[in-house]
Formats: structure tokens, C-alpha cells, sequence
């Protein structure tokens, strides 16, 4: 297994201290723009799945 | 940033969206009825041959603890045992470790007192990140927040990097 998991105790979006983990988790990649694919079955997706493409999207990611 | 929808299925196939992507990030819930979806569309065996195959998979929450093979989860109400996770990592899980009041007791009870496989939990705010089946490190990003190991007999806080 050559694969990564970064398992989060718990953040929301909204809170400041959210989006270093996710760049951290997503910097294992190794790759300058990693396609992410986000999977939100566990809310029903409900989630707002926009708005998290819209955040990324803004910032670089794919 | 894509993302697949299983509750309204489109012409993609998960299987191959999923192995085109770096990185899997999947969001907090209902930890039950994620596995199940996952499950009735093939996505478990294809996020295992994802992770098999490199990528990197995260999430948060329900996100944190569908990746090991037993949790605590509220998605039946009551916090209470899941048996059933992906089985990618071993033992258990349990999220929001200094977030909900009730989690580190019935986690160190089920652990310590009732055979529950020993396993790792993280506050809010903290994550544990493996390479393959072996932990490499716990970080965090509020000072304070850490994760832990709890094994039959006592709780044992990680060094947990500031990030």
C-alpha cells in the first residue's frame, strides 16, 4: 500500500483553523494542483459542495 | 475540486472518477449511512484501490473513522459501536475527542472495559496522518488539540505537531 490517510478529529469549514489541515492532507499529494474529489454521503449530500469547489477553486485547487 | 454524487447517480462510473483524483476528501455525518452507500454503488472497493494505488484520502469526522475497521458513532442515536468500517486501518477510531462530552468515557469504556479493539482519537482540531497502515504523526492546528492512543489499559497522548 503506497496510500495516505489523513484522519481529522473533527473541523468544520467555517472554523479558521479548518483549511491547515486540509493543505496539509492535500501537500501529501506532492503535486502543485491535486484533482480532489470531495464525497459528502455521509450528509445525505447535502453539504454544500459548491461552495467548498467555489473555496478551493479559488485558491488553486482542482 | 469534483464531487461524485451516489443518491443521484449520473452517467460517470465512481469507480473511475474516484481513481482519476489525488486526493478524497470525505465530510463529516452519518458514519452508518456512508458505509451503506458506499456499499450498495461499489465505492468501498474503489476507494481501497485508490488508496492501494497511491492517493490520499482524508476526511473529518465520519471522514475521520469510516477508514478503520471499528468506531463510536452517533448514527444511531446514541453514541455506540460500528464493527463495520472499510478496514483499511486497524482498530478503532473515535472523532471529536474534546469536542462532545460523552466521547472520550464511552470510548475508554468500550476499549477498557468491554473489549472494543484499541485504537486512536483525535480532538477537534487535530488529525492523524498514516502512510500506508503505519502512523507517521499527529498534527494540529489549535494549540492544544492532540490525539491519543487507547489501549486495554491506559490513554496515552501523541506528540502532536502545531501545524
Amino acid at each position: 500500500v503506497t496510500g495516505q490517510i489523513v484522519a481529522m478529529g473533527g473541523h468544520a469549514l467555517e472554523e479558521h483553523w479548518s483549511r491547515p489541515l486540509e493543505d496539509f492532507a492535500l501537500a501529501l499529494t506532492g503535486k502543485a494542483r491535486p484533482r480532489l474529489l470531495l464525497l459528502a454521503q455521509a450528509t445525505a449530500e447535502r453539504e454544500s459542495m459548491s461552495a467548498r469547489s467555489t473555496s478551493a477553486s479559488q485558491t488553486g485547487r482542482r | 475540486v469534483t464531487d461524485l454524487s451516489l443518491f443521484s447517480r449520473d452517467e460517470r462510473d465512481p469507480r473511475a472518477v474516484i481513481l482519476e483524483h489525488d486526493a478524497i476528501f470525505v465530510s463529516g455525518g452519518n458514519t452508518a449511512n456512508l458505509l451503506a452507500i458506499w456499499r450498495v454503488h461499489g465505492a468501498d472497493a474503489s476507494l481501497r484501490e485508490a488508496w492501494t494505488r497511491g492517493a490520499v484520502l482524508m476526511g473529518s469526522s465520519a471522514g475521520m473513522i469510516c477508514w478503520f475497521e471499528c468506531s463510536v458513532t452517533d448514527s444511531f442515536g446514541p453514541l455506540a459501536p460500528l464493527r463495520d468500517g472499510l478496514g483499511l486501518l486497524s482498530g478503532s477510531a473515535c472523532p471529536h475527542y474534546d469536542g462532545e462530552p460523552e466521547r472520550r468515557p464511552t470510548f475508554t469504556r468500550l476499549v477498557q472495559q468491554e473489549g472494543f479493539p484499541p485504537g486512536h482519537a483525535a480532538d477537534d482540531a487535530a488529525a492523524l496522518h498514516f502512510s500506508g497502515r503505519e502512523l507517521v504523526e499527529a498534527v494540529a492546528t489549535r494549540p492544544g488539540a492532540s490525539a491519543y492512543w487507547v489501549g486495554p489499559d491506559a490513554e496515552i497522548a501523541l506528540p502532536t505537531r502545531l501545524l
